[in-house]
């Protein structure tokens, strides 16, 4: 069966953001649909994709394989994203990084046997002032993360509890969205 | 029509012309990668950086001057991409400033960085731009050097890092090969695929410096794959048929005419030690620009494989070597007493004009009337007008019934530009133009502008406002009623086309300035509807393109090669017969008492019926002219590759006649090519600047219907490419199509496997049951005999017995 | 402190617009910004004004393109075709993802009726009845508020059809990014958006006459489009009170490093990096050796009192050999190698190469990203910097579009000023910084 085979009220609200004759701008959204759903997205999903754009697989990959967010290849049920440009490099962005492949035991492009977790290191998540940044998944950003928030993190995560359920310990240390007056 | 200066020389170029063709235009040279003729220009290799200044106006509207009253020039603050760039009045390009040097010296290191300079084991070595542009561009000892032990040298490339490793030996078809290590990303494949075809098929993955070449449609689509092997800057796309056969300094390089057609595409046929081992599109502008169709490039191996070398007389029952001398022997012996009248001259679909004048003067002669050449339609394609390709640009709206992309695959590719709104360029000193920026990336095709019918959905329905799919036999029913609306009169009912649907066609044909009319080989065969289109031409106004079947259709017939009383190619008539260049249907040759055939190769049925079998050329190997479906008079010039002792088709006729004791009418070319001066004012020699022969002619249309339930659908692939092993391979067991309707009637099932006889042969298919058919519709590929004809047939399962 | 230019948030004119809501509760719901005045300005122009009195407007205030460039966004409208018949388009830029530069994210997140309105005014401007939000895709909660938004805007009719009765309809649709740096390339934003590989287009045509699926299109930064509604709101002459010459307005200025509270300061442009550093982000927690000045690619400057006197704005930081750009200011520790820090930027900008052109795709993402490397890890060779040199020389202004120039820029700043920690890595062969202890 289809991936979009039951998802036809959706698509039409997707293809309403665009001009009809433009279907294949709903590239994105297809793809990202299958990416927060799957973990991934396979050779079959591409071609179901081109299918129900009118475009050729080897354009919809093509697509695909320029953005990052995109994954060709099966990722953990959480995927923990690192930025690790400047701002959070200063911040310890690269010690993070070393920290998590160790605890986890995983390279970029693994998954952990427990099917849980996966890594990956992403350029700047535009939050520099909160460095360093994690992401997972497609959830908001995970700020200021120290060890002890990197801790509670995927401790939660592992004792099964939801992302938003998790309370990460103290803070930044400073007020993140409110301009200095 | 804007002045400016390269370096030291002042030009007019037309309006919109890059700096890239006005530097070439003026006689300078300046590197590119990127750019190509008919490609858009994307100015991504910045190869072609110059320094690029113009006059600025100021607010009085007049030119900012210099003290000396000269317009002054403003030097844009960065090296421009000539190809991207704009040529304007007044304006100053420097391509030999030091600056211009250096960049294009670094651009140069850049693209060598990760290129692997395997140029031993490369076949595009000797041919590659990368290698020249290198050497030109590159290799300046003032930028790249290197001391050692006090030495200095000079250096290629200052890059000390391991190269980027990726796939060498990615095979994208049985035609084509990619190898991704030598790719420069020049992206002209990709660009090709999406704006010449309009198929999208490779494209890159990935990006930046992992950026690759990459298709998900492997193997990629056979039909027009092949160009890109001719536009590969590098040998990053090569032809596989030709993979490792020779150094490109030392192939024979032989321009002439592809003939499997009636294009008349422009070819190099690339030979070494008498083998043809490679055919690339020759640029002819006028027609096939520089493109051809995968089946003129790749379908050349069966020209090596098993050629007939010596006259084989048949002995016991066995087809055996012979000596000329037997072989004449052999013929006058047995037409000492034969009249003329019981003679039967058959000419190949591709011969030429030259050959075509001899047999019909021959026929002529003999009092004949058994005479006619391969694949003749009922209708005379010569008695419709020919328009010129390019005189399709200027239409505003198409009418196509066949399926140009196997038909006259160029004209399908012209088509495309008619559906883009491009017309042609303006010619430069150096040609056509390389960066010609009328075009870009994604141009949308205005599908408003054409309507296509088919007996299956074609390659061109999906880019048609109107397109529709009618069971087979009805291409001449659609005309008459498309005609009879056309002029106000009632319709009769087409199967499988409401007539809601020829109303609109009829609508945007006459709303539509100019218009052009494309029929096929299922138009010809249907002389009230090839008619009906002359006459709408005539009538109403329109271009019309005719693509028969034959390649020469259109000289033969001009020249007197029409028959339309007699028997032909297809029909038993004369007792004697001689056929040149392919073998005629079993039954004609059956109901011969003496049956010669003049072939390069031996085929079932010539094996099982011919008496003496004498060596032909192929028309790869001929020298003469032809006229194609434009009207356009083309010169084949031959390849040093036909065995010894072949014969084109005025010698092997002359021996035939020498046989009969009479005198040829023409015993070589330039005799024929003499009387073709003296009676149609042809000229001796092709002009430069081209020539058109297209005598307005009211020829008798042949008679008959079709009587058969077996559509032959069109193909740009022929029966005999189907030797080689790499074209079967690369098209797969022929597909017997049939609708899922009928199928059920005739106890077909999907994937059955039958075997199909015709009175052109049996052949093995695969049964694939296609909705998109009509109702009633069963195909199968007619691989050039018998091409847009419905034919009885018998199924065979594979066991033996009947379906 | 009261007469002539408003160039320090410590003026009493000055007044915060932009930032003015931001971090307030519920200040992302359209009743809260209703109750602040919301949807007046829109009101205003679109019952008020004509299209070109809105353009003028923003002509007349100076306002430049808060995306980094600069561009005067009144000059950019007025190039938009008028009476064409064919359909226009705006787009936001919202793909914010130059490195130090996060103040577009909280004007989403947290007053995204701001942006919807400057939108409605852009487009009314320029004649656009659809509007796109390109939104970058990481930034999930500023798309979930926006989309909020756009929702709750819909039904109660501040977008759709007849705004303010006006006969002006108008259109909002949001798309989101995946990952691509290049995408904040406005060609390449449209090409993104269309469904297309994000590689740039080429220039002419421009996207005013041909833009986002084929029609007319402008394209503006986040913090543009919102300062339009103040512009609009407040007039040009409020506008044109704060900064120097030709750098107008207030500016979004953000802090990251080692600052005590790193974070977006809304403040009058030519506020100098002094008063942003040290009286509104309250300090520098670390010695600091150079700061960035408006994002990775404006090349970086000493952390000196010449650099903290300089007044951020376009002239004045052009006159020190860098840029604002998007106003991000990054700050680098004395304990920060200057060389793993450009390395680490250059290895930003060769990942989000395009691949489409060669000096971008060989040089940066080839052959400087691993001379870098090189270097850095004390595998440089005499020679090595000149050479770097000469491959900064063979692609700065010679690719396809800016991305290889942002590249090249901070390496030029970093061995301007810090060319002897290039030489040490080579003399010493390694690096002489540890890399441990950043991590808290």
């Amino acid at each position: 069966m289809g991936f979009f085979d039951d998802k036809q009220d959706w698509l039409e609200i997707v293809f309403k953001n665009y001009p009809p004759e433009n279907r294949r701008a709903a590239v994105m959204p297809l793809l990202r649909k299958v990416q927060q759903e799957e973990g991934h997205v396979s050779p079959e999903r591409v071609a179901e994709i081109a299918e129900i754009l009118g475009t050729t697989a080897t354009e919809v990959r093509g697509v695909m394989s320029f953005y990052s967010y995109y994954q060709a290849v099966p990722t953990g049920k959480y995927h923990l994203q690192v930025c690790a440009t400047l701002s959070c490099k200063l911040a310890g962005a690269e010690e993070l990084w070393d920290t998590l492949r160790a605890e986890l035991g995983v390279g970029p492009g693994e998954v952990t046997p427990d099917g849980l977790f996966s890594i990956q290191k992403v350029e700047c998540l535009g939050s520099c002032h909160t460095a360093p940044v994690v992401q997972v998944n497609d959830e908001p950003y995970l700020e200021c993360m120290n060890r002890e928030r990197l801790k509670a993190l995927l401790e939660g995560l592992r004792s099964g509890k939801r992302l938003e359920e998790i309370e990460l310990p103290g803070d930044c240390g400073h007020e993140v969205r409110k301009e200095g007056a | 029509m804007p002045k400016l200066r390269i370096n030291d020389r002042e030009i007019e170029v037309p309006e919109g012309t890059s700096v890239l063709d006005a530097i070439f235009h003026a006689g300078y040279d300046v590197p590119y990668f990127c750019s190509e003729r008919h490609l858009s220009p994307i100015g991504a290799c910045r190869m072609c950086l110059v320094k690029v200044g113009a006059p600025r106006k100021g607010k009085d509207g007049d030119w900012i001057r210099d003290e000396e009253g000269n317009p002054r020039i403003f030097w844009f603050p960065k090296l421009m991409a000539a190809c991207t760039t704009r040529a304007t009045e007044g304006m100053v390009v420097d391509t030999l400033a030091d600056e211009v040097k250096k960049a294009q010296a670094g651009m140069v290191e850049f693209h060598l960085e990760n290129h692997p300079l395997d140029c031993p084991t490369c076949d595009k070595g000797g041919a590659c731009e990368l290698q020249d542009r290198s050497y030109e561009y590159g290799l300046f000892e003032k930028y790249y050097t290197q001391t050692q032990n006090g030495l200095k040298t000079v250096l290629y490339s200052r890059f000390a890092f391991t190269k980027r490793h990726a796939d060498k030996h990615h095979k994208l078809s049985e035609f084509v090969v990619l190898d991704r290590e030598r790719c420069i990303h020049c992206k002209r494949c990709v660009r090709y695929f999406e704006e010449i075809p309009g198929e999208e098929v490779l494209d890159f993955i990935e990006r930046g410096n992992h950026t690759f070449i990459g298709s998900e449609e492997v193997p990629l689509p056979a039909g027009f794959s092949g160009n890109i092997t001719d536009i590969c800057p590098v040998g990053a796309l090569l032809d596989l048929t030709a993979r490792f056969r020779a150094r490109n300094w030392e192939f024979e390089k032989t321009p002439t005419v592809d003939m499997n057609d009636a294009f008349g595409a422009a070819i190099w046929v690339d030979s070494r030690s008498g083998r043809i081992e490679r055919i690339r599109a020759r640029e002819h502008p006028e027609t096939n620009e520089i493109w051809i169709a995968d089946a003129a490039r790749f379908g050349h191996g069966w020209t090596v494989r098993d050629r007939v070398t010596a006259p084989l007389i048949r002995k016991d029952g066995e087809l055996v070597p012979a000596s000329l001398a037997e072989a004449e022997a052999y013929l006058r012996e047995r037409l000492a007493r034969v009249r003329g009248e019981e003679v039967g001259l058959l000419l190949a679909a591709d011969g030429t004009l030259e050959e075509g004048y001899a047999f019909a003067e021959a026929a002529r002669a003999l009092k004949a009337d058994h005479f006619g050449f391969e694949n003749a339609t009922r209708f005379p394609a010569a008695n419709l007008p020919a328009a010129r390709f390019e005189e399709l640009l200027s239409a505003e709206f198409a009418l196509v019934i066949g399926d140009p992309a196997e038909e006259m695959p160029n004209l399908y590719l012209r088509l495309q530009e008619f559906l883009k709104g491009i017309t042609p360029a303006p010619r430069y000193y150096h040609g056509t133009p390389i960066a010609d920026l009328r075009l870009e990336e994604r141009m949308p095709r205005r599908k408003e502008r054409l309507a296509v019918f088919a007996a299956y959905p074609t390659r061109l329905h999906r880019f048609a406002g109107i397109a529709g799919v009618y069971p087979p036999g009805s291409a001449g029913p659609l005309v008459e009623a498309l005609s009879a609306i056309l002029n106000g009169k009632r319709p009769e009912p087409v199967p499988g086309v409401p007539e809601a649907e020829l109303r609109r066609v009829a609508e945007r044909f006459l709303a539509a300035g100019s218009r052009a009319i494309v029929v096929g080989a299922e138009v010809l065969e249907a002389p009230e509807a090839a008619q009906a289109v002359a006459d709408l031409a005539r009538s109403k106004g329109a271009l019309v393109f005719a693509m028969p079947p034959a390649a020469g259709a259109r000289g033969l017939e001009a020249v007197g090669l029409w028959n339309p009383r007699g028997p032909g190619w297809e029909e038993p008539g004369a007792r004697f017969l001689f056929a040149f260049g392919a073998t005629p249907p079993a039954e004609v040759l059956a109901s011969a008492r003496l049956r010669v055939l003049a072939l390069s190769h031996l085929d079932p049925q010539a094996r099982a019926h011919a008496d003496l079998v004498l060596p032909a050329k192929t028309f790869y190997e001929k020298r003469g002219y032809t006229v194609n479906a434009e009207g356009r008079l083309l010169e084949l010039r031959p390849a040093p590759t036909a065995p010894m002792g072949s014969m084109d088709g005025l010698e092997a006729l002359a021996f035939w006649l020498r046989a009969m004791g009479k005198k040829p009418p023409a015993a070589h070319y330039r005799e024929a090519r003499e009387r073709l001066h003296e009676r149609y004012r042809l000229p001796l020699d092709l002009p430069e600047e081209g020539f058109f022969w297209r005598p307005k002619l009211r020829l008798a249309a042949r008679t008959g219907k079709d009587e058969g339930e077996l559509f032959l659908q069109p193909t740009m692939w022929k029966e005999r490419m189907l030797r080689d092993d790499r074209v079967r391979t690369a098209l797969g067991a022929p597909r017997l199509r049939v609708h899922p309707a009928t199928a059920k009637k005739l106890g077909l099932a999907q994937g059955a496997r039958v075997e199909v006889a015709t009175r052109y042969g049996r052949r093995d298919a695969t049964v694939a049951l296609d909705p998109s058919l009509a109702e009633g519709a069963l195909l199968l590929p007619a691989y050039g005999r018998g091409t847009g004809r419905r034919v009885p047939y018998r199924l065979l399962v594979p066991a033996g017995g009947e379906a | 402190m009261s007469e002539g230019l408003i160039v320090s948030g410590h003026d009493p004119r000055f007044e915060r617009t932009l930032y003015a809501h931001v971090g307030k509760p519920g200040s992302h719901t359209l009743d809260y910004y209703l109750s602040h005045g919301g949807y007046e300005a829109a009101k205003k122009a679109l019952t008020g004004m004509t299209p070109d009195e809105v353009i003028e407007e923003v002509k007349r205030s100076g306002l430049r393109g808060r995306g980094g460039a600069g561009f005067p966004t009144g000059l950019k409208w007025s190039f938009m075709p008028k009476d064409d018949g064919q359909q226009h388009y705006i787009i936001m830029n919202a793909d914010e993802s130059e490195p130090g530069s996060f103040k577009d994210r909280y004007i989403l997140e947290d007053d995204p009726h701001q942006a919807i309105e400057g939108m409605i005014l852009a487009g009314y401007a320029i004649r656009a009845t659809k509007g796109y939000i390109y939104i970058r895709g990481e930034y999930r909660r500023a798309y979930d508020r926006l989309l909020a938004a756009i929702e709750e805007a819909y039904t109660r009719g501040y977008l759709g059809k007849n705004l303010f009765g006006s006969g002006f309809d108008f259109d909002l649709y949001l798309h989101r990014g995946a990952g691509a740096y290049i995408c904040g390339e406005e060609t390449a934003l449209m090409n993104s958006l269309e469904g297309l590989r994000a590689n740039p287009r080429l220039k002419p045509p421009f996207p005013a006459q041909k833009g986002l699926f084929g029609k007319p299109t402008t394209i503006n930064n986040v913090e543009t489009i919102a300062s339009v509604v103040h512009i609009v709101a407040r007039g040009a002459d409020w506008f044109a009170q704060m900064g120097y010459d030709k750098s107008k307005g207030m500016k979004l200025y953000q802090v990251s490093g080692p600052a005590v509270r790193p974070g977006v300061y809304e403040l009058p442009m030519g506020t100098t990096f002094r008063e942003l550093i040290y009286d509104w982000a309250g300090g520098v927690k670390e010695p600091i050796k150079a700061l960035i000045p408006g994002g990775s690619s404006t090349p970086m400057l000493p952390f000196n009192d010449d650099t903290l006197d300089t007044p951020m704005d376009y002239e004045h930081l052009a006159e020190k050999g860098s840029m604002l750009g998007t106003g991000g200011v990054i700050l680098i520790p004395e304990r920060a190698c200057v060389v793993d820090v450009i390395w680490n930027l250059v290895r930003f900008y060769a990942h989000e190469s395009c691949g489409k052109c060669t000096p971008c795709r060989e040089g940066v993402a080839g052959w400087l990203v691993k001379l870098l490397g090189q270097i850095e890890r004390g595998k440089g060779k005499p020679g090595d910097i000149e050479l770097m040199e000469d491959l900064l020389d063979n692609i700065e202004g010679k690719s396809f579009c800016p991305l290889a120039d942002a590249a090249v820029w901070p390496v030029r700043g970093a061995l301007r000023h810090f060319r002897h920690e290039f030489e040490r890595h080579i003399e010493a062969g390694g690096c002489p910084v540890e890399k441990k202890g950043f991590w808290g």
